[in-house]
């Protein structure tokens, strides 16, 4: 049993409320709040110094659209002048007329409803994002709009980083491994561009490994394993 | 009432036989349910109580939202089987006070102001009662929030004190509610060494009530951490069955 | 389900106001931090209630009445007499009350007068029994608020304690298998006078019986009700905010002190014996 091995190597675990450093000399970064000289943790999840600034990596967090994000949308309903598109975060985000990359077609408010249906997935860049209004979508870009085929997986969106790696390189160890592509949305949806179930149900497990054991030490080695069918 | 309950056994523990201070086993598991976004389930006693957390999520009908935070729905609830007459399902008197008062527990803990027009639905089922009900339901609610990885300020744990034949004591269960001579339930949050939940009934002196307080901020203590525990634990690989 | 409220706005300068003046210790209609407002109390101003009691604290109003009836007793308590506290937040009485269904603030007003009254023993329950299991006196308190301009609870619990004080019951007899009304009547005897005391937190400081603007800028609010021999028998926070634990010890300090003063005044003519 290699779990006591494992729980040795993991990294602890701060929650709410907890202390994470001195605010006279660190600054409070993600998830981190101040209270007079202390620095406290708002979420669970690991503490990353960056420098003088202390992160927590929240285990378990929800989507917060940033301008610049590349996201994974599933189109809700025709609004007035464009659609709302489900972004997997607790907005809707909202795909302006002008955002759709076809400019011949003219839309009246039952086409809308045509050309790009309820259910419909697309791949868009967040344009606008602030706290106070629904974030705005643009499919106009390369790789950006609506995708036909392959299959919908879902992350929690705090591991996306983690499920990209340092400079992408968890990403292409799963994409060599499993020999597929996938486009990976910031808002924790990811396509896997296969027609192929068992390319699928691999990066299905690969998943929910990152999912399950994001902070414990070595994940890339065994992700690799598991592609490979190695056993380490 | 008609006959006197006897609430202390010969040798001075309670019907129990738990001491003065003791806590009722108390066992949290947070993580329970698969579709809320954050839910724990909490034992303490024979109570038997279920958390769940829906939200941060766009509030409608709008005119229910704030432009500048978010806003909290709670419901305390008990299902007709969980007391000994059956309950009926309608929300009584107690529910709906219940239900504000642990809104107002809960709200100064999360960070509202980061999800504007936004909101945030706990769901707190008693499944069994037996005394103290709205306090492991706020434990059990503060673990669901974590677990749906809304920012809090901190976590807060709570307990009811009170008094019986005279003597303070901690962690009422369903017949000290009943029969004793105060109840206090109380919810204590130590990061900021704040009370969030205070209400009292019954009897007792001011120096009673100061001694009560003490206690049971020593318990919250306690609860908090279990709390801190149950968090790590949930969130901690599991162990994998080769 | 209970739902944060939209609080009615106060404007930022009344906000700044309040506190810049509570820094100083002063308040805005000038009263010091522990003062109340004038207190006046009219008893018996409705004839058809048993008991009733119209208190004016400030500008609140609320009226108190007391009805008298027999009932068959709770099945957990076969000999004690029956005691119903309700409070009507009566639309006219604020822009903010609306028609309809009793709201979660009028519920937890109802209960934590409710919970002064019974906890402190003011009535004895057990000496409003007729028959045994099958036939007690039942006392409603309907209190309905005319006018909010802050602090319903402490004015809630002094028309309430007032209109019982006077209260005039009917007696009834046991009269073979019936039990029957006579002309006679019999005071019903108060054994306590419990006052509440509610204080309104603005970032740590604290004021006294808070008028509306008050209580809408503050963050929540404390009530303790003492009673005659200086002990708790209620208290409750409302509204969201946290209370450090050692505020909570210097309000009980507080609630003694007052209490005494406050009872003097708001109980006077019981205590003298009018009515």
């Amino acid at each position: 049993m290699r779990s006591n091995e494992q729980q040795q190597r993991q990294r602890p675990i701060v929650v709410p409320g907890e202390y994470v450093g001195d605010s006279r000399f660190h600054i409070p970064g993600l998830n981190v709040y101040r209270l007079s000289d202390r620095m406290l943790a708002t979420t669970v999840g690991l503490v990353r110094t960056d420098g003088k600034r202390v992160d927590v990596v929240a285990l378990k967090s929800f989507y917060q659209p940033k301008a610049g994000d590349l996201v994974v949308g599933i189109v809700r309903e025709p609004g007035t002048a464009g659609w709302t598109v489900d972004i997997n975060s607790p907005f809707l985000a909202f795909l302006p007329l002008s955002e759709y990359p076809e400019k011949r077609i003219r839309l009246t408010r039952d086409s809308m409803g045509r050309v790009l249906e309820a259910g419909t997935v697309l791949t868009g860049l967040v344009k606008d994002a602030s706290i106070f209004s629904s974030p705005v979508l643009t499919l106009k870009g390369k790789g950006l709009g609506v995708v036909s085929n392959g299959f919908l997986l879902s992350i929690t969106a705090s591991k996306v980083p983690r499920l990209i790696g340092k400079k992408g390189s968890m990403l292409s160890t799963i994409e060599k491994g499993a020999n597929v592509k996938l486009t990976v949305g910031q808002n924790g949806r990811l396509i896997v561009h296969s027609e192929d179930l068992n390319v699928v149900m691999k990066v299905r497990e690969v998943i929910g490994m990152i999912e399950k054991e994001s902070h414990v030490y070595g994940l890339t080695e065994r992700v690799e394993a598991l592609l490979t069918g190695r056993r380490l | 009432m008609g006959e006197h309950v006897v609430l202390f056994n010969e040798d001075g523990s309670r019907t129990d036989g738990r001491g003065l201070d003791e806590l009722r086993p108390i066992r949290i598991k947070v993580g329970v349910l698969s579709n809320a976004q954050g839910s724990a389930y909490i034992e303490q006693g024979k109570n038997k109580i279920l958390a769940a957390v829906y939200g941060p999520k766009e509030a409608l009908p709008k005119h229910i939202s704030l432009p500048d935070r978010c806003i909290l729905r709670c419901r305390y609830h008990m299902a007709p089987f969980s007391t000994t007459e059956r309950k009926s399902p309608a929300p009584s008197r107690r529910e709906i006070e219940l239900s504000m008062v642990l809104r107002n527990a809960l709200e100064p803990l999360v960070m509202t102001s980061l999800f504007p027009r936004t909101v945030i639905d706990i769901f707190i089922e008693v499944l069994q009662a037996d005394g103290g009900t709205r306090c492991a339901g706020l434990t059990a609610a503060v673990l669901a929030l974590a677990d749906a990885g809304i920012p809090l300020r901190g976590l807060a744990a709570a307990c009811a004190v009170g008094k019986a034949d005279g003597k303070v004591i901690v962690d009422l269960n369903d017949l000290e509610d009943k029969y004793g001579e105060a109840d206090m339930p109380i919810a204590y949050n130590p990061t900021l060494d704040g009370i969030t939940l205070l209400q009292m009934d019954g009897i007792m002196s001011k120096e009673e009530v100061e001694q009560a307080l003490s206690l049971a901020i020593t318990a919250t203590q306690k609860m908090h951490k279990m709390q801190v525990d149950a968090l790590r634990e949930r969130f901690s690989v599991q162990r994998r069955e080769t | 389900m209970s739902i944060t409220e939209q609080k009615p706005i106060i404007s930022k300068l009344e906000q700044q106001e309040l506190r810049r003046l509570l820094a100083e210790n002063k308040r805005i209609d000038g009263r010091s931090p522990l003062q109340y407002r004038n207190i006046n109390v009219h008893l018996g101003y409705v004839e058809k209630a048993e008991g009733s009691a119209l208190v004016e604290l400030g500008n609140t109003k609320v009226l108190a009445a007391v009805k008298v009836g027999i009932a068959v007793p709770f099945a957990d308590t076969p000999n004690e007499g029956i005691l119903i506290v309700n409070a009507e937040l009566v639309p006219l009485a604020s822009p903010v009350f609306e028609p309809g269904p009793p709201s979660e603030e009028s519920i937890s007003l109802s209960r934590y007068v409710d919970r002064s009254i019974r906890e402190s023993k003011s009535i004895d329950l057990s000496s409003l029994c007729i028959v045994p299991g099958r036939s007690v006196y039942s006392l409603y308190v309907d209190l309905y608020i005319l006018d909010y301009d802050g602090n319903l609870i402490d004015a809630s619990v002094i028309a309430s304690v007032n209109a019982l004080g006077i209260t005039n019951m009917p007696k009834y007899v046991v009269e073979g298998q019936a039990v029957k009304k006579t002309d006679e009547y019999f005071k019903l005897e108060l054994k306590d006078h419990p006052v509440s005391i509610t204080y309104a937190f603005l970032d740590d400081k604290y004021v006294v019986d808070p008028c509306l603007n008050e209580e809408y800028a503050s963050d929540f609010t404390v009530s303790m009700t003492v009673k005659s021999d200086d002990r708790f028998c209620a208290i409750q926070k409302n509204g969201g905010g946290m209370i450090p634990p050692r505020k909570v010890i210097e309000l009980l300090d507080r609630s003694v002190e007052l209490g005494k003063e406050l009872r003097t005044v708001a109980y006077g003519q019981l205590t003298a014996g009018n009515g």
